[in-house]
């Protein structure tokens, strides 16, 4: 769409490896006396000098209460969305998109305001895969995986193909490696830290270790071995479903051989704090913000180009926001606690403000993580596309047009920022196709008939 | 074919290893199908590796017992003889796992790892320990499909007929959601699974064993009658002043008088196995939190006491406390959601769209879309 965009730049990675292990053992706690035992293989290092181009996709719930209002770059944000209005350059609020697949997905039971339902084909070019309750299933990959794929195959490799991460995320699914084949996020930001900032961290050679890493791949030999054979076994259906269990196993065993990515000088490693419980609600601010500083970490080091977060399930009845000052009662139903997420959100009204606010300030905190990162000319922002991508236009309505879309960063100057992009009635899939024209990623075989097509 | 649930993992690993962690439940929740049964679908990476994981930590723990889990009277060190230790635990745990005797091939298979292992000169029970992670995350053991791999599948028309070893498995993970034991591999390696009657008189055998069958037909009934999941039975909650009876402690007494009194039908030497005991016993398993529900004032404590409900207001499991207090509000009554569950799930009825001209259903304090039951978006809202 000519509305969005600026011009386009080739896509020109250029690895620079650099060193910062200091910073990533500050990170740890660990002391330089550690230092020569570190690996001197290294990841690709970040703030590069002609910097690649990356996405990043974050899902949540449950509508807003207000929107950017006014055209052009005079819009103006309601006062909830304050925290966004020193970003007010880098952003491009949407308003008139719909989700159309989901329109179109035949299914006469269901009513077509249900916004909650939308999620699995959110993020997808394709219909639903299978409508059932509960567990609606995408009808393709979501766009992280389709990029990172790409990626992939032009022989861009980089320590993590993407990242999936959640917050407290069960429920519908956002993110599919393909049709049926879900990439569940991981919830536990600990986890990540270790697997992509420190796994490549010994305490010091040991060879028990390495001994015991190799008898443990010989064992995943024998289980992906026996996938293989029992996927030809099984007839077509489920061997389908056995071969993405084995494609699971092969990319898992990648990730493990990546080991952590050693980030490059001047780029920082986050501080994620000290562990809570990855399972308690009362901890899902502390978990975002530890979730969004992994995504901007990663990025900025060039760890990954991708990351797709799923934050809270399809409507969050299982989040109340104790970290705004809002309690339980203890009472509820089919929504949750009365002061779920959920609940607040079917209410509307100044507590949905307070949330919405919320959720709009970890957004602008990314954002300004990415703009603080200097990179090239300017900052890792400038070289990203960051979408928001919420499935239902308010918490009362669900209904699925005019959904509440906000893209940020110029994505290496395709995007023209600073705009509010009214448009009419138009699909989903079609904004998702310019951020495939941003990423400089063909969109054949993303999208099913009759979707892959261009913003008016 | 299908991937074992969160349950049946636990369950299994409780029956083979003594493990009783339920360590399953690091894994992302069970999807579930259109009935409300747990079902899940393709393995994501983030499961591949939690696999691995809970694969790694159960054997863990297991080789502490190196004595209970694989008995071997080879001295340390002597290589033949702890060769062999292996090969026999690999044929004894690997049938108990894959629900099925193991071929050569899959035997030298599993050796192989126990080889490789100490070849790089590990001890005996990281090998065993390592035999046993393949076997735990081996679709032979993740998926529930007996057949081994070199045997033709016997086709009878346009069917192809189970196993007997699927059948043994089939009628274990129904009645005790989980593999089976000895006795049942016993009797489908020796095809003794072959006539309704074997399979009958097996079947009494699994419901006699109190614990395991009354888990299983608990988990069975709240599946069916959709008390899991999302605002199932786990979120349950009462507006106090509404119900003004309502206490926490009720919700876990509401739990356990389902389990037991599906268990009082189909488990054990009491039970008549009927479903018209299932549908019209004015039975109900109380304790002191929820006594004031049946009218009931001599219950007291958290003993569970089985009590003859009042018949003009109680018959079986619909009038029961779960289903009632599930399929409902917070502050009372929801007949449309009670009759979408009956008209559905146990009439097999399907529900239209909601006509154009049905004005939402209103309650105070809630807005519309909560209770409009004609899309699936019901409970979600």
């Amino acid at each position: 769409m000519k509305a969005l965009m600026s011009t386009h730049k080739p896509i020109n990675p250029d690895h620079k490896p650099k060193y910062c292990r200091r910073t990533l053992l500050r990170a740890l706690g660990l002391g330089p006396g550690l230092l020569p035992v570190l690996t001197t293989d290294f990841a690709y290092a970040g703030c590069l000098a002609k910097p690649p181009k990356r996405a990043i996709f974050v899902v949540w719930t449950n509508g807003v209460q207000e929107w950017a209002q006014g055209s052009g770059p005079s819009f103006t944000l309601p006062g909830y969305m304050k925290s966004l209005e020193p970003h007010k350059a880098d952003l491009l609020p949407l308003a008139g998109v719909k989700l159309q697949t989901l329109k179109d997905t035949p299914n006469p039971q269901k009513a077509d305001n249900v916004g909650h339902g939308a999620t699995p084909a959110l993020l997808t070019g394709k219909k639903y895969k299978e409508l059932r309750p509960f567990v609606e299933i995408g009808g393709g990959p979501s766009i992280d995986s389709f990029i990172a794929n790409d990626l992939l195959k032009r022989g861009i490799k980089t320590p993590r193909s993407s990242l999936a991460l959640g917050v407290m995320q069960e429920g519908y699914l956002a993110l599919w490696r393909d049709s049926g084949q879900p990439n569940r996020p991981d919830n536990d930001p600990y986890r990540v830290f270790a697997d992509v900032f420190a796994g490549n961290m010994g305490t010091a050679p040991d060879p028990q270790i390495d001994k015991l890493r190799m008898a443990r791949k010989s064992m995943l030999d024998l289980v992906k071995r026996d996938l293989d054979a029992f996927k030809k076994r099984v007839g077509r259906e489920n061997g389908a479903r056995i071969d993405a269990h084995l494609t699971s196993v092969r990319e898992l065993e990648k990730n493990l051989d990546a080991g952590g990515a050693q980030v490059g000088a001047g780029c920082a490693v986050p501080a994620i704090g000290n562990k809570v419980d990855v399972k308690n609600t009362r901890n899902f601010h502390t978990l975002t913000k530890a979730q969004f500083d992994i995504a901007a970490a990663a990025i900025a080091a060039d760890v990954t180009r991708v990351v797709a977060i799923q934050m809270g399930n399809e409507g969050d009845n299982h989040v109340v926001p104790t970290w705004l000052g809002i309690e339980p009662t203890g009472k509820g139903g089919g929504l949750g606690d009365e002061n779920s997420h959920h609940s607040i959100a079917h209410r509307g009204g100044d507590n949905k403000r307070k949330i919405d606010g919320w959720f709009f300030e970890q957004f602008a905190h990314l954002i300004d993580k990415l703009r603080t990162d200097k990179e090239g000319t300017g900052n890792v922002l400038d070289n990203t596309v960051c979408l928001f991508a919420n499935h239902m236009q308010n918490g009362g309505s669900h209904s699925i047009d005019n959904i509440p879309w906000l893209l940020a960063g110029k994505c290496g100057g395709y995007f023209k920022t600073n705009d509010n992009v009214k448009v009419s009635n138009v699909p989903h899939t079609q904004v998702l196709k310019e951020i495939l024209l941003a990423m400089g990623v063909p969109s054949t075989g993303f999208f099913e008939d009759p979707y892959d097509q261009d913003l008016p | 074919m299908r991937r074992l649930t969160r349950r049946e993992y636990n369950h299994s690993v409780a029956q083979l290893l003594g493990d009783t962690s339920q360590p399953a439940n690091a894994l992302p929740t069970d999807a579930q199908n259109e009935a409300g049964f747990a079902s899940p679908i393709a393995v994501s990476t983030l499961e591949a590796r939690l696999y691995g994981d809970i694969a790694e930590a159960v054997a863990g723990r297991a080789v502490k017992d190196l004595g209970k889990l694989a008995p071997c009277d080879a001295k340390v060190g002597d290589r033949a003889g702890e060769d062999a230790c292996a090969r026999r635990f690999i044929e004894g745990f690997g049938r108990r796992a894959y629900r099925r005797p193991l071929e050569a091939s899959e035997v030298t298979d599993l050796f192989g790892v126990y080889d490789s292992t100490r070849k790089l000169t590990l001890d005996h029970a990281t090998g065993v320990s390592l035999v046993l992670q393949a076997i735990l995350q081996s679709p032979k053991f993740l998926y529930r499909w007996e057949v081994a791999p070199s045997a033709k599948l016997g086709r009878d028309g346009a069917y192809v007929r189970l196993t007997p070893h699927q059948v043994a498995s089939r009628l274990s993970f129904f009645l005790w959601g989980a593999g089976p034991d000895d006795a049942l591999l016993d009797a489908a390696d020796q095809g003794q699974l072959a006539t309704p009657e074997q399979v009958v008189a097996q079947g009494k055998r699994l419901l006699g064993v109190g614990g395991k069958a009354s888990d299983a037909v608990g988990d069975f009934h709240r599946q069916w009658l959709r008390l899991d999941g999302p605002a199932g039975l786990a979120d349950l909650s009462k507006s106090k002043s509404k119900v003004p009876a309502w206490t926490d402690d009720a919700r876990p007494a509401i739990k356990a008088e389902l389990d037991a009194f599906a268990a009082s039908v189909f488990v054990g030497p009491q039970a008549d196995g009927k479903l018209a005991t299932l549908l019209t016993a004015p039975v109900g398993f109380v304790r002191e939190s929820t006594a004031p529900f049946y009218d009931l004032t001599d219950v007291k404590g958290t003993t569970m006491v089985r009590k003859e409900l009042n018949v003009a207001q109680r018959a079986g499991v619909f009038t029961q406390l779960a289903f009632l207090s599930v399929h409902a509000t917070s502050s009372g009554s929801h007949p449309t959601k009670r009759g979408t569950v009956v008209w559905r799930d146990l009439l097999c009825g399907a529900l239209g769209k909601l006509p154009d001209n049905v004005p939402p259903v209103k309650e105070a304090g809630t807005n519309v879309s909560a209770l409009r039951t004609a899309d699936d978006g019901e409970v979600l809202g």
